[in-house]
């Protein structure tokens, strides 16, 4: 049997890496939140997201939290016209890629948070492993 | 020695605080997963009445019922602050105040058994 402190920050480290994964997925939806085609009349940039999934790893005897999938965004691209753009097509609009910027700092903010959250629980296991070393410790 | 059932109670503690706080950790982890329900331990008080009660076998055929250390730990769906479209009802101030009880329960326990190993030696040594 594994000690499930042990266990507890290996699931804390995976749920890191889970919310690292998503905050590099918001990142390239930020950094791209206006990149448009190249060709005229093309699809620009559409937005990315991502599926946490609860899978149950059988070494450790616990549920670790995984990528389920990266999806595409089905919402429809934001329409401009601005027939002087390389983009634009025949009646002189563009299609700008489906990202909110205010959405994607919402979902920033929450991954952020959880980040935290995941991080709070690996510090204090590592701490009550301590606590219980320290006991061999003195006396 | 069997009136000295303290370190028996203090391992049995720890190893539930142990287990606790990796469910706790669990439900953090998914905070953010779709159809997650937060989990959490029977209180240690059950677990340890439980324990108390352990039937005798007298006949090989006879069904031994587990002592209480990991099976009684069933976890039991709680009831949580709220649920998302989602299906997600974990609240991570929930959990973390449940962590910080966990930590300094730990933190008191270890106190104690380290505090009766003292005696312990104390009285062993003349």
């Amino acid at each position: 049997m594994i000690d499930p402190l042990n266990v507890s920050q290996k699931i804390a480290a995976a749920g890191l890496d889970v919310q690292s994964h998503r905050m590099r997925i918001i990142a390239e939806n930020m950094a791209n939140a206006q990149s448009t085609a190249s060709t005229p009349g093309g699809d620009p940039y559409r937005r990315k997201t991502i599926v946490f999934s609860n899978d149950f790893n059988e070494a450790l005897g616990a549920n670790l939290v995984g990528v389920e999938q990266i999806g595409n965004d089905q919402t429809p691209f934001r329409v401009e016209r601005n027939p002087s753009h390389p983009a634009a097509d025949a009646n002189g609009n563009v299609k700008y890629p489906n990202v909110n910027i205010l959405v994607e700092m919402a979902d920033m903010r929450e991954a952020n948070r959880s980040y935290e959250a995941n991080l709070q629980m690996m510090k204090q296991s590592r701490a009550m492993v301590l606590s219980t070393v320290d006991l061999l410790r003195s006396t | 020695m069997s009136d000295l059932y303290l370190f028996n109670i203090a391992s049995q503690r720890s190893h539930w605080l142990s287990l606790r706080q990796e469910t706790i950790t669990s439900n953090i982890a998914h905070a953010n997963t779709p159809g997650y329900a937060a989990r959490d331990l029977q209180p240690f008080e059950s677990v340890l009445q439980s324990s108390h009660l352990a039937m005798q076998t007298s006949d090989p055929g006879h069904i031994v019922q587990s002592s209480g250390t990991l099976e009684t730990l069933a976890e039991a769906e709680q009831e949580g602050w709220h649920t998302y479209d989602s299906g997600n009802s974990v609240s991570i101030e929930k959990e973390l105040v449940k962590a910080g009880d966990v930590n300094s329960a730990f933190a008191l326990n270890n106190s104690v058994v380290k505090s009766f190993h003292r005696m312990l030696l104390t009285s062993a040594k003349g």
